[in-house]
């Protein structure tokens, strides 16, 4: 990292938390907590998630089980808790794998353009042009329902939307006098590339990363709910409101508590996902 | 504008060709033997060689490609391996109700959204501003097949104020096929208990489908008319003493409206995949039910032939949209 993107960071984060909105610094409490809680479910979880406790089926909230039972006894709150480690696990592992994916695509087409930029970005267009979730869904039926296949099909669909990104910045950067130093200095492609170009391009990509959290436990989520993602008896948050639904207009809790979960976690990204960008690069817009 | 509609009509075939592609490659990953599929697990040896041959299954893949992409620009996606009715067939019975489902979330969510977003610039900085960000972000973080399942516990269970599913009262039947859309169908027909009963049906799911793209639409609107208020002519149009009323809705607005309506153009890809998920929650006869039922058995013919279907409505409508761009602002230009 160059000296002046770490200056930049720090005074960044400086200006940053003091720039919090209320309902940000709400989130990134909220954030920290699922953080943790995710970290260490089994400190935070009354009850063994999968504990099964015949004789106390759907139960409502109550003191003992403040999120109520399932239709086995088990207890929905360590179920929730367990869920926001997979759930949580999941969102992050799609970011960093479509970054992981897109970036480099990205940077290889605006750095060195012509043909390999013709041939990529038409490439990226196309996988733009589908409706992606569609494409994903179809992706994870051939490979096999489950979460990790659902976090590789994601992958698949949305790199183009980082490649695109990464190559735009690029393009800019590229034209400025630090990368033709480095040039006439003798740094061949590839340290240009990973030494100079990835850092200073990696604002813009690091706001998309953070709004792209809340779209990914939407998607783990919703693939869940559809069968495609984590199977029962997995906690996953997605599951279990699927596995709610067959109960749900006699156990209320069991498919709206969960539910509630994404919705916060989901909330909570995006909340503080939109202040970081307003502090990182004002003149983003998405 | 000629040259810019030739290219952007070829770009989207190809783009179609590429979704036939990606899910032709998909559909011979499958490790079930298609042939074996569509005949059933009593169908002799010879009875499977024999249906591979005549659907030219023995052929090498490029060869079978070759074919599949011939019958496909005929409009020919075969035939379902469950249901062995025409996918076509299938498709023109599903997608009316697809569309009515479609339709009214989205003008919910362009009403509403630009709506929210209108008055949190106008009153920017203030509560409204603030309680204005708050829903977009809600909108967009909703798991829109939890809302939609919270929305039937509320107002089908607690209150009775809406069906929980379907597209009718089981008491009656469909009007006479016109359109597909019961709603236009009853109209058409004359019948308005038929369409009190459908539009009664269609509020909760249209709301659940609604919300993502509610919030997208908020913020673009916001953001979008932030800049432009803070441009020269509408300092000048304050200035020479229009109301800001006027400013906001004649000027501003329509200036602001290209990020809008792109946003929306390109949100319509998403409400596909959110229609899967509204259709399953609301027992929805839609094409995204019938779609992600077929996705589950491994008939790929259907999925296919949605697939091309999604790919080519979301390529379309984004051209309309490009097209558009000239019409709300008269100084671009398509090349």
């Amino acid at each position: 990292m160059t000296a002046a993107s770490r200056a930049g960071i720090r005074r960044a984060w400086r200006r940053g938390l003091g720039r919090l909105s209320p309902l940000g610094w709400v989130s990134l409490v909220v954030v920290v907590a699922a953080g943790v809680v995710a970290l260490f479910p089994s400190a935070f979880a009354p009850r063994d998630p999968l504990a099964i406790d015949v004789l106390n089926r759907l139960k409502p909230p109550s003191a003992a089980a403040s999120f109520g039972t399932d239709e086995l006894g088990r207890d929905l709150l360590s179920r929730v808790i367990h869920g926001v480690r997979l759930s949580l696990g999941a969102s992050l592992g799609i970011v960093l794998l479509t970054a992981f994916v897109g970036i480099p695509i990205g940077i290889v087409a605006g750095y060195l353009g012509r043909a390999v930029d013709t041939v990529l970005m038409r490439l990226a267009d196309m996988f733009i042009a589908f409706p992606s979730l569609i494409m994903a869904m179809a992706i994870v039926t051939v490979m096999g329902p489950g979460l990790r296949n659902a976090m590789i099909a994601l992958a698949l669909v949305w790199w183009p939307q980082y490649a695109r990104l990464a190559r735009g910045t690029v393009l800019q950067l590229r034209e400025l006098p630090y990368v033709e130093a480095a040039s006439a200095l003798g740094a061949g492609s590839l340290r240009i590339m990973v030494g100079h170009l990835l850092p200073n391009a990696f604002t813009p990509i690091a706001v998309k990363m953070s709004l792209d959290v809340s779209v990914a436990i939407l998607a783990t989520a919703s693939f869940s709910f559809l069968g495609l993602g984590a199977a029962p008896p997995s906690p996953e948050l997605g599951s279990l409101v699927t596995q709610g639904r067959n109960y749900f207009l006699q156990a209320w809790w069991y498919t709206t508590l969960p539910g509630a979960a994404i919705l916060l976690l989901s909330l909570a990204f995006n909340s503080l996902a939109d202040d970081l960008r307003d502090l990182l690069d004002p003149t983003l817009r998405y | 504008m000629t040259t810019f509609l030739i290219r952007r009509i070829a770009f989207m075939f190809v783009t179609v060709l590429g979704a036939v592609t990606v899910t032709f490659v998909l559909a011979t990953m499958v490790p079930s033997d298609p042939a074996r599929a569509a005949l059933g697990p009593d169908a002799t040896e010879s009875q499977v060689a024999q249906y591979r041959s005549e659907r030219g299954l023995d052929q090498p893949l490029p060869v079978q490609y070759l074919r599949y992409v011939g019958a496909v620009a005929r409009g020919d996606f075969g035939r379902s391996i469950v249901s062995r009715t025409p996918v076509i067939d299938d498709l023109a019975r599903f997608i009316p109700a697809t569309i009515e489902l479609l339709i009214p979330s989205l003008l919910l969510s362009i009403v509403f959204g630009v709506g929210l977003g209108v008055a949190a610039a106008f009153y920017r900085g203030t509560w409204v501003d603030q309680v204005s960000r708050f829903l977009s972000l809600v909108g967009l973080s909703m798991p829109i097949f939890w809302l939609g399942l919270v929305l039937q516990l509320v107002f089908f269970r607690a209150l009775g104020w809406f069906p929980a599913s379907g597209r009718l009262s089981s008491a009656l039947s469909p009007p006479p096929h016109e359109t597909g859309l019961y709603t236009i169908d009853a109209l058409l027909a004359g019948r308005w208990d038929l369409f009190w009963s459908a539009g009664h049906h269609l509020v909760l799911p249209a709301v659940a489908l609604s919300t993502l793209t509610l919030g997208i639409v908020a913020r673009m609107t916001r953001s979008s008319l932030l800049d432009v208020l803070s441009s020269n002519y509408v300092r000048t149009a304050r200035s020479k003493g229009l109301q800001e009323r006027s400013v906001l809705w004649k000027h501003a607005l329509r200036n602001a409206l290209i990020p809008i309506v792109t946003v929306i153009g390109l949100r319509l890809g998403q409400m596909f995949s959110g229609a899967v998920l509204t259709e399953t929650v609301f027992a929805w006869p839609g094409v995204g039910r019938y779609a992600f039922t077929a996705l589950r058995q491994l008939d790929f013919p259907v999925v296919i032939a949605f697939t091309v279907w999604a790919t080519f409505v979301y390529a379309f409508v984004n051209l309309l949209v490009d097209l558009s761009y000239s019409w709300i602002d008269p100084r671009v230009r398509l090349e």
